[in-house]
């Protein structure tokens, strides 16, 4: 045993560029293992973090005031699932203008600048001042309004007096939830300054925050709250679920992206260490002989190598392990920035115990599976080849290019190219895996753009939305007609709708010029109009186990009274909701509700239309009840961060690329220096050397760009429609620019060579006679 | 008349680490044209070495080696590969051929390493092997023959671009007598053609084919004696041991 152990130390020695290279592959595999898990485990993470910080409610209880007492909210204080409340919260509904919009609004009392329970994170700005008129904004609607610290907001007050308030700062609230509701942006006042604009106090709603000892007990403890009393007491609430889903929805594509990237960066380490530990084991079959001639076992062969690769890898993976921890915030960032937070993914034993048992347990596996191969080889043949037995007749293609008149350079090296196909196997897996980490981060980008140039792709099929408050639906639309700019609208309704099992979302009722909007349909058709055909969201399809030809029966949420049902034609891109939306035609759904009528309509703009000129036509005065808002842009920028995140990853995988084919190279010029010294003995010249190596290197790489191209692609598209579709977002195209494969195609061929080039220029210095003599 | 080899007071010192090792101490020879010359010697006296730097495979500490009219002593390392393809034919004890080429691949490969030689090497090739009795190996692989039909093909490769001079270092020395016999029958017949040979051998038996015997100690040309009788060959063998 002392005697592997001097052998495995002398072996780690001897060949100190190879170890150094060997760990510095395990190193970067490690670390990107570190980063992708750490990504995929801390994905909602940040919010986790925030929430725990904020000493969260998990549970929002919504009154109806004139039905609650103080002696109930006690009760429900006292159940004995609750740990702590926020006590009584006041609220009041009203509409607000900011910025040249007008927006219905929840003003929110606070009290203090940091509750005990419930606390808010303050994003920008400050808490408010006591008993000062002023206003915080929630994070989410500031940056939909593009309301910041510094805007007024004006309220008009129970007298019909106009206030201004000023903005003095934005804060995240972890319960706001837009997830399969429709919650009006939350402003935060002081309970002096809401008593002075709305003095009536029985006007104002309740609510109340809980904190549960066990907050996956949300449902449970609703229902105890709804039978404490026959009278229905509770108007709604909101389980911290729905409000962590609506948080995150709004990274969703962000979420796709990152998961994708870090699945892709998984496949790729594993494949990368088993390539690279495999190749070179492989090619020291002549030193397996040697030890197999002197006395080693089989076992003691595996155990000399598995125990070299072992202490590679672990000397590795510690230091990957390190790095990806630094750099695990990185992924990260597109979602702390959107929450507004900064997380760091905390230290995490299991963590560390997946990256050291996979890096170490795949380069054990791999080093034992490649020794014990070498192992079996016959003796004799080991020591006087040098390597795994060659494939020894000429390989088809150097014999077509021969016949082509290609050079003999050429042809030796094309040959040469898969004269030992387990390693060449091996080696163009990791040129391949490199060609998909740039296709993958192509396709990404392509992908991107294509959604980013055409928003209709992510279910926003219009330029700019307009909502009305106290109009009626025909004014609207008579203004909206004669809007200078506006090529076409329809409008909309929403309602909250429930299926016979209890399922509750929202469903759009649609009516107008429908047929000038670029609808996407993912799958089947749009529906007719005046029909009761619907197109739905993937992720209700998907929520309700529906297919296309199939029936919805649905009543108002709460009303059971009137059932319509719709046949589903499509399948849209619904933005919202993780994609559990419905939209139908406004027509149909008056037999759920008689008077649904549009309140919001979504338009169509001219090109270049002067938007100045169209919200001055449509805001004419303060007065003016029709609010404008522009379509921004459809794909966050944060997403941007995540290409180069994912173009990083292709340039990792191509570093290590060129690493693998140097290594590769070396070896395989070691194994070969016989017949490079009886090449060069029969006149090939340096030069031709150098050509034969790389041609063997080149011949790869080529085959890794025809392969990588499209299993890329696949791949690519393979992880982001099953992504999307788990996101409930539905079926992504991936577009990916043919152009590309003109200019991948040169760089692999350049890695390829400068990855052989050292190695070839050594075999072609190379003194023949030494090669003979030790032969 | 002009000699085709002029090797002049030849020396070449191998160094590893502090270890000095003189191959070669100032060695001086003549070949002819057309002669057929063996070098004999015991283990690391040199001999091999000598037809090294004769055939342009390694370089002298110093002194000179004319071949023909080119001076190879001072030629760059592309230089020196041109004209080995050119100049040189090598037969080798172990065959050196290339495992996965077929047996016309190996023959034709010193001609294809230049190129527009395709069609030339290919009549040349179908010639010997034809004449050294292996043209319907010519498809086969190395591995497939036996260890003198081997040998034939390293012969056939050594002349498919007539060389100048055809360095032969033990050419029987991995063969059975009767392979070695008739490889040594092979050389023969070209030398009778004005093939200038210049190999080195152990056995007393193959010197004695050449036209003369030249005998190394130490890195020195010690003596040299006719060819003819192996016997005499022999027992000048053992006296300078």
């Amino acid at each position: 045993m002392r005697a592997i152990w001097q052998k495995i130390i002398a072996d780690l020695l001897r060949r100190r560029a190879i170890s150094f290279l060997i760990i510095c592959t395990i190193i970067t595999a490690a670390a990107l293992l570190t980063l992708a898990l750490s990504t995929l485990m801390n994905l909602g993470g940040p919010y986790d973090k925030l929430s725990s910080e904020l000493n969260s409610a998990h549970l929002w209880l919504h009154f109806t005031p004139e039905r609650i007492s103080s002696t109930d909210i006690s009760r429900i204080e006292s159940l004995p699932e609750v740990v702590s409340s926020t006590g009584r919260q006041y609220s009041y509904n009203t509409l607000v203008r900011t910025g040249g919009e007008r927006l219905g609004v929840s003003l929110r009392v606070l009290n203090g600048e940091q509750p005990e329970v419930h606390r808010l994170m303050l994003a920008d700005g400050r808490y408010l001042a006591s008993d000062a008129e002023e206003v915080l904004i929630e994070q989410y609607p500031a940056g939909f309004y593009q309301v910041s610290v510094g805007d007024t907001v004006i309220i008009t007050d129970a007298d019909g007096k106009e206030v201004e308030l000023p903005v003095v700062g934005v804060v995240f609230d972890p319960m706001y939830d837009t997830y399969r509701n429709s919650q009006p942006p939350y402003l935060f006042i002081s309970e002096e300054t809401l008593r002075r604009l709305f003095p009536d106090k029985d006007t104002w709603n309740w609510s109340l925050g809980l904190r549960l000892a066990d907050p996956e007990s949300v449902d449970e403890v609703v229902a105890e709250i709804k039978s404490m009393r026959s009278l229905e007491f509770v108007e709604s609430h909101t389980d911290w679920h729905d409000a962590k889903e609506s948080a995150l929805f709004r990274v969703q594509l962000t979420f796709i992206f990152l998961s994708a990237f870090s699945l892709f960066a998984i496949l790729a380490t594993v494949l990368i260490v088993i390539s690279v530990v495999s190749s070179t084991v492989l090619s020291q079959i002549r030193q397996i002989g040697v030890l197999k001639a002197i006395g080693f076992t089989g076992r003691q062969i595996s155990f000399l190598y598995v125990g070299q690769y072992t202490i590679l890898s672990l000397v590795g993976t510690g230091l990957g392990f390190a790095i990806g921890l630094a750099l695990a915030p990185l992924p990260l960032g597109a979602v702390t920035t959107s929450l507004g937070t900064n997380f760091r993914p905390p230290f995490s034993f299991t963590l560390m115990a997946l990256v050291f048992s996979i890096i170490p347990g795949i380069t054990m596996l791999a080093a034992g599976i490649a020794a014990r191969r070498g192992a079996k080889a016959n003796i004799i043949k080991a020591i006087a080849v040098g390597a795994e037995a060659p494939i020894r007749k000429t390989f088809w293609g150097a014999r077509l290019a021969e016949w082509l008149g290609a050079p003999m350079s050429l042809v030796l090296g094309l040959n040469d190219a898969f004269v030992r196909p387990l390693r060449s196997l091996l080696t163009g897996l990791n040129l391949t895996l490199g060609v998909m980490g740039i296709v993958f981060g192509l396709a990404l980008s392509s992908t991107l753009q294509t959604y980013r140039e055409n928003p209709a792709l992510l279910g926003v099929a219009y330029d700019a939305t307009v909502i009305r408050q106290e109009s009626t639906d025909a004014r609207a639309q008579r203004i909206l007609d004669q809007a200078p700019g506006v090529d076409a609208f329809y409008g909309e309704m929403q309602l909250q709708v429930q299926t016979r099992n209890g399922q509750t979302f929202q469903l759009r009722a649609v009516e107008g010029d429908l047929a000038a909007f670029p609808f996407h349909m993912a799958e089947g058709r749009f529906f007719q109009p005046d029909t009761n055909e619907a197109i739905i969201g993937r992720g209700l399809l998907d929520w309700l186990g529906l297919q296309l030809g199939d029936s919805l029966t649905l009543t108002l949420e709460g009303d059971d009274r009137h059932e319509v049902s719709w046949t589903i034609v499509g399948v849209y891109p619904e933005p919202a909701d993780a994609g559990q939306r419905i939209m139908v035609n406004l027509s149909s759904a008056s037999g759920l509700d008689r008077h649904a009528v549009p309140d919001v309509y979504y338009l169509k703009l001219s090109p270049g239309v002067d938007t100045v000129k169209l919200r001055a036509y449509l805001e004419p005065n303060q007065e003016s009840d029709l609010s404008l808002i522009l379509v921004d842009e459809a794909i966050p920028s944060s997403v941007i961060y995540l290409q180069l995140a994912v173009f990083m990853l292709g340039g990792i995988l191509i570093g290590i690329a060129v690493v693998n084919v140097f290594i590769t190279s070396l070896l395989a010029t070691q194994e070969k220096l016989r017949v490079v010294g009886i090449l060069k003995t029969v006149g090939m010249v340096p030069v031709q050397v150098v050509t034969m190596i790389n041609t063997a290197a080149g011949v790869l790489g080529l085959l890794s760009v025809l392969v990588g191209v499209p299993v890329g692609l696949a791949l690519t598209g393979g992880m982001l429609t099953a992504l999307s579709n788990a996101y409930g977002f539905g079926q992504v195209s991936v577009s990916f620019d043919p152009w590309a494969v003109t200019l991948l195609l040169p760089l692999i061929l350049a890695i390829s060579l400068v990855g052989s080039y050292i190695p070839a220029r050594w075999a072609a210095k190379l003194p023949i006679v030494r090669v003979l003599r030790e032969e | 008349m002009t000699a085709l080899v002029q090797v002049q007071d030849l020396k070449k010192t191998y160094e590893t680490g502090s270890v000095r090792f003189e191959a070669l101490r100032g060695v001086s020879l003549d070949i002819a044209q057309g002669d057929f010359v063996a070098i004999m010697g015991e283990s690391g006296s040199g001999k091999s070495t000598l037809l090294h730097i004769v055939g342009g495979l390694d370089t002298p500490t110093t002194g000179s080696v004319m071949v023909g009219a080119q001076r190879i002593d001072s030629m760059s390392e592309t230089e020196l590969a041109v004209f080995r393809r050119a100049e040189i034919g090598f037969v080798f004890q172990f065959f050196n051929l290339v495992e996965n080429l077929s047996v016309r691949a190996n023959v034709e490969l010193p001609a294809l390493l230049e190129q527009g030689k395709k069609k030339e090497a290919r009549q040349r090739s179908g010639e010997l092997l034809e004449r050294l009795g292996i043209a319907n190996q010519a498809d086969k692989h190395p591995w497939e023959l036996s260890g003198g039909q081997q040998q034939r093909v390293a012969i056939a490769r050594a002349f498919i671009n007539n060389p100048t001079l055809l360095l032969a270092d033990e050419p029987t020395g991995n063969l059975d007598s009767t392979s070695g016999d008739e490889v040594l029958s092979i050389l023969r017949d070209f030398n009778a053609q004005g093939q200038t040979i210049l190999m080195v051998t152990h056995a007393a038996s193959a010197a004695a084919l050449a036209k003369y015997v030249l005998f190394i100690r130490d890195g020195l040309l010690v003596d040299q004696m006719p060819g003819g009788d192996e016997k005499t060959i022999a027992q000048r063998l053992l006296d300078l041991r």
